[in-house]
């Protein structure tokens, strides 16, 4: 079965394609999986966003790869063609459900928009589709919420409208930028509950972009993980987080604290993540990685498979499981 | 003798709806008391609406609360002059967003040694520019970061910048709201222990305010918790963080999802959001939510009692 | 340090493209009006006060009856029309920008103190700010004009007296947001005192605005400068000031001595229009701060 979703070998640059934010992506989603993108500032996760949707920045270009979506080339299509998908079979939730929301539309108007839009329905049958799709996100009273305002709902309740809206048009491929980082801890565990759940229901694909180790770990069946632009380990999670294989990988879970921890220093990671257009030479990790040798400043190693993952470092063969951490 | 003492403190906001007449009150917090030994860390763990940064602005001499008093090593703290000046000195601030902490018109080895220069005349030290080199040392910045301004640096340093700035005094107190919230996953470790080293070198108190719960846990001795605007368990950090006892604690807790905790998906979900301190529910102020709430919860609204190792505000619990 | 060096490069290369875009022409022109205004005295072919009968109303040098002698023709007393443009360069320039500073540094500090201290302080500067504002400026000049008595130093302190309202406001408010900014907020846990907050940090901070509206306001200074002096309340004649230029010039426009009027009025349109050019290219140009690329 080919892949909903296949990026081969992207490039975005900012600049007019001087400073390089993406280098060398490729991924595949197959229909109705869950793919974890996990990366920091500078990673590059937040514009691997923005150019599947091709709603790239002032600035930024595409400079080489493909994009395939349901088989088409993203990069043949035209403005038209790329707004009949987005918002219909390619939906999008930002990370800031006060700004992703119109404030002077009622919550109703912005979600009946989409149906009217990407489903022709009319006015009626929109704002009835919109009472269903409320209900769907687990809002309570939903016909009550259709005439309200988005300022008059709380940070949680206007995600959901935002999974709403992102629903409307019943979506193949469902991209979620850091949904959750602005949610208060009991509504994010609920909020990605939901997720979750109306994925089973309605068989999208959810790209889950996040810096949130831990949301990936129990959410997402494969992960990418990404470190100054490129991704540097690829595979399902239960692999890439039961064995990590690369230095990155193995040092950011290292360092994270843990409720059960013992007392004493976390194990921390010097340095800090490079910006996009100051990159160190060769493997971009190497200035904080404990094992760098001169491979490792001179050339940038490949995504190499080993097995069901793939990882990006000239030592990957030569790391010894990590000790067990509780 | 404690070191900072919160006694009973509220602070309510009037709502107004439209001109004129107020409409109801905000009760961001209500009947608060906690206090801070030397050299003790406490962390302050709560949701929107939990006045947690309130309290932290109260404790900071930042805002008067409407009810209750702020004893520094015993005494209250005038509104002005030496008793002021003293509690500054003693009592410092770092915050959570680290490109608005520092004035980007100053050089950095300005800021940090502004609270030199704030100083009255007669206290002034004579070697401000060694003491500057001193706080950067021990936060890891080179000594000629003083001659550069605060966007030639990352987060992270600039962090580090704020925390040297917040050590020059030697306070006794520091109050960290979510310090580290603001900065990269894979720098985060960095930061905390270098705070939990500069902790125990020094002997400072801190007050740490994070909704990161397990970066809570590990660098504070005692949690307290807030929800809606009161204390509802205080206790020892591991206690707290592996048996919570209150209800909200232990749904607080759950929510928190460890890359290595293979069950963290399983334990049973929290309902609802957390309860806004505009109309607070009547009774105990979580029984809406409360998987084991009774009649009685609903109407009477429970005391913060003394429990074995902390303190706990259920009447569940026994 | 490399990457210190290295961010403060990209700050540079970030002014480089901003500046770039730089109404180049329009730093021109008022460069030059500041040029013109500095050696009028060696600039100018005559004194602007020198009278000669014989050779009134002569027209502009390209017309007939024009002469090399005086490019942009004489005035109904024989004065030479270039040569007043000249001296009239350096006045409205004196008084612009003199008015300018006045304002701006009564306007920014009292605003910078309401908006810092707030309560009845507060209230009672807007207040003022409010009444002021509430007069339509012009009448308020003569007004007050007509008290004082017509001078340079006078009318230099009634704009400025007129002008301080919009700095205090517009300074006031900018203060307010900046107030509530966690480095000021920190500076009042260091135990900084209220006058160190508002000079080393809010000051500093509103400075870029305080510059924009200086640019801005040397425009309506100059205009406000020359409807008084046209108004016969401004600048004393027998002062080559623009506005009086024109306002002398009146009579011949009926006879069709437009160059009397037209060339004292190009030269105002052109240093309004070159101020406030460079006056919204600061403001673009200084708002969004030299941060790096995130």
């Amino acid at each position: 079965m080919s892949a909903l979703l296949d990026i081969e070998n992207l490039h975005v640059a900012y600049a007019d394609g001087r400073v390089p934010v993406l280098q060398g992506i490729s991924l595949q989603l197959q229909a109705g999986r869950t793919l974890g993108v996990v990366g920091e500032s500078g990673s590059g996760k937040s514009t691997l966003a923005q150019a599947l949707v091709r709603l790239l920045p002032a600035g930024a270009r595409q400079t080489a790869g493909r994009v395939q979506f349901e088989g088409r080339d993203l990069g043949g299509l035209n403005e038209r063609a790329m707004r009949e998908l987005r918002g219909k079979a390619m939906a999008m939730i930002l990370q800031d459900p006060l700004s992703s929301l119109n404030p002077l539309l009622t919550v109703g108007s912005q979600i009946a928009e989409v149906a009217q839009r990407h489903l022709g329905l009319n006015r009626a049958q929109a704002w009835q589709h919109a009472a269903e799709l409320l209900r769907a996100v687990r809002l309570a009273e939903p016909e009550a919420r259709l005439r309200e305002y988005p300022h008059q709902l709380s940070g949680g309740m206007r995600q959901r409208v935002a999974g709403a809206i992102a629903l409307a048009g019943h979506p193949q491929l469902l991209i979620a930028d850091e949904p959750t980082t602005a949610l208060d801890p009991t509504v994010q565990v609920q909020y990605l509950r939901l997720l979750k759940d109306l994925q089973e229901r309605h068989g999208f694909a959810l790209v889950l972009i996040t810096h949130d180790l831990g949301i990936v770990a129990r959410l997402c069946d494969d992960v990418a993980v990404m470190y100054a632009g490129r991704i540097v380990e690829r595979g399902p999670a239960a692999v890439v987080f039961g064995a990590p294989a690369h230095p990155y990988t193995r040092a950011l879970l290292g360092s994270l604290p843990s409720l059960h921890a013992r007392a004493g220093a976390l194990r921390a990671i010097p340095g800090q993540p490079p910006q996009p257009g100051r990159l160190p030479g060769g493997c971009s990790f190497h200035p904080r990685c404990a094992l760098a040798s001169a491979q490792c400043r001179a050339a940038v190693p490949p995504l190499a498979s080993t097995g069901v993952a793939a990882t990006a470092c000239w030592h990957a063969s030569t790391l010894l499981p990590l000790e067990a951490t509780t | 003798m404690s070191l900072l003492q919160l006694d009973h403190i509220a602070m309510h906001y009037p709502l107004r709806r439209s001109v004129g007449r107020a409409t109801g009150t905000v009760r961001a917090l209500d009947d608060v008391s906690l206090s801070i030994a030397p050299g003790e860390s406490v962390g302050l763990v709560g949701e929107s609406g939990s006045g947690k940064s309130t309290l932290a602005r109260i404790a900071l001499k930042l805002q008067s609360p409407t009810e209750g008093t702020l004893r520094f090593r015993g005494e209250p703290v005038a509104e002005r002059g030496t008793s002021l000046r003293a509690f500054r000195s003693a009592v410092q601030a770092v915050f959570q967003d680290p490109y608005a902490s520092l004035n980007p018109r100053m050089r950095v080895g300005d800021t940090v040694a502004e609270p030199l220069r704030s100083l009255p005349r007669a206290n002034r030290p004579h070697d401000i520019a060694a003491q500057v080199a001193a706080a950067l040392a021990a936060v890891e910045l080179p000594a000629d970061a003083a001659q550069c301004y605060p966007h030639q640096f990352s987060g992270g340093q600039r962090q580090r910048i704020a925390i040297a700035r917040a050590l020059i005094l030697q306070p006794a107190l520091v109050v960290l709201d979510e310090p580290i919230s603001a900065l990269d996953v894979s720098i985060r470790a960095q930061i905390l222990n270098l705070l939990a080293e500069l902790r125990q070198r020094r002997g400072m108190a801190y007050l740490f305010i994070a909704h990161d719960l397990p970066a809570v846990a590990v660098i504070s001795d005692r949690i307290a918790v807030m929800y809606c605007g009161q204390l509802i368990e205080t206790g020892p950090a591991a206690r707290v963080a592996t048996a919570p006892l209150h209800p909200y604690t232990q749904m607080l807790f759950a929510s928190v999802l460890d890359p290595h905790d293979a069950h963290a998906w399983e334990r049973p979900l929290p309902i609802g959001e957390p309860a806004s301190p505009v109309d607070p529910p009547s009774g105990c102020r979580f029984h809406p939510r409360c998987p084991h709430a009774i009649e009685r919860c609903r109407v009477d609204a429970p005391a913060l009692r003394d429990t074995t190792g902390g303190q706990i505000r259920c009447h569940l619990v026994p | 340090m490399n990457a210190l060096r290295s961010q403060a490069t990209l700050a540079l290369a970030t002014w480089r493209r901003h500046a770039r875009h730089a109404p180049v022409l329009a730093i021109a022109v008022l460069a030059g009006l500041a040029l013109v205004a500095l050696g009028a005295d060696l600039l100018a072919p005559y004194p602007p006060e020198l009278t000669a009968m014989a050779h009134r109303y002569q027209p502009p040098f390209w017309l007939q009856g024009g002469s090399a002698a005086h490019l942009l023709g004489t005035d109904h007393l024989g004065r030479d029309v270039l040569s007043r443009l000249i001296h009239g360069a350096r006045i409205s320039l004196l008084v612009g920008v003199a008015a300018v500073l006045f304002a701006g540094i009564c306007g920014t500090a009292l605003g910078i103190a309401a908006g810092y201290f707030g309560g009845w302080f507060d209230q009672v500067v807007m207040r003022l700010v409010d009444a002021w504002l509430a007069l339509p400026s012009l009448v308020f000049a003569i007004f007050l004009a007509s008290i004082v008595g017509p001078s340079t130093t006078n009318l230099v302190i009634i704009l400025g007296a007129i002008y301080w309202t919009r700095y205090a406001r517009v300074v006031r408010s900018e203060v307010l947001s900046l107030r509530e900014r966690d480095y000021v907020k920190l500076a009042r846990i260091a135990g900084a005192s209220p006058w160190r907050i508002m000079s080393r940090h809010l000051l500093p901070n509103v400075a870029n605005t305080a510059v924009v509206l200086a640019t801005l306001m040397l425009g309506s200074v100059v205009v406000t400068e020359a409807s008084l002096s046209f108004l016969g309340v401004g600048v004393p004649p027998p002062s080559p000031a623009w506005g009086l230029m024109l306002s002398d010039g009146r009579k011949g426009l009926m006879a069709g001595y437009w160059w009397l009027t037209v060339f004292p009025g190009l030269s105002i349109m052109l240093l309004v229009l070159a101020a406030s050019l460079i006056g919204d290219w600061l403001r673009d140009r200084l708002d969004p701060q030299l941060r790096p690329v995130q």
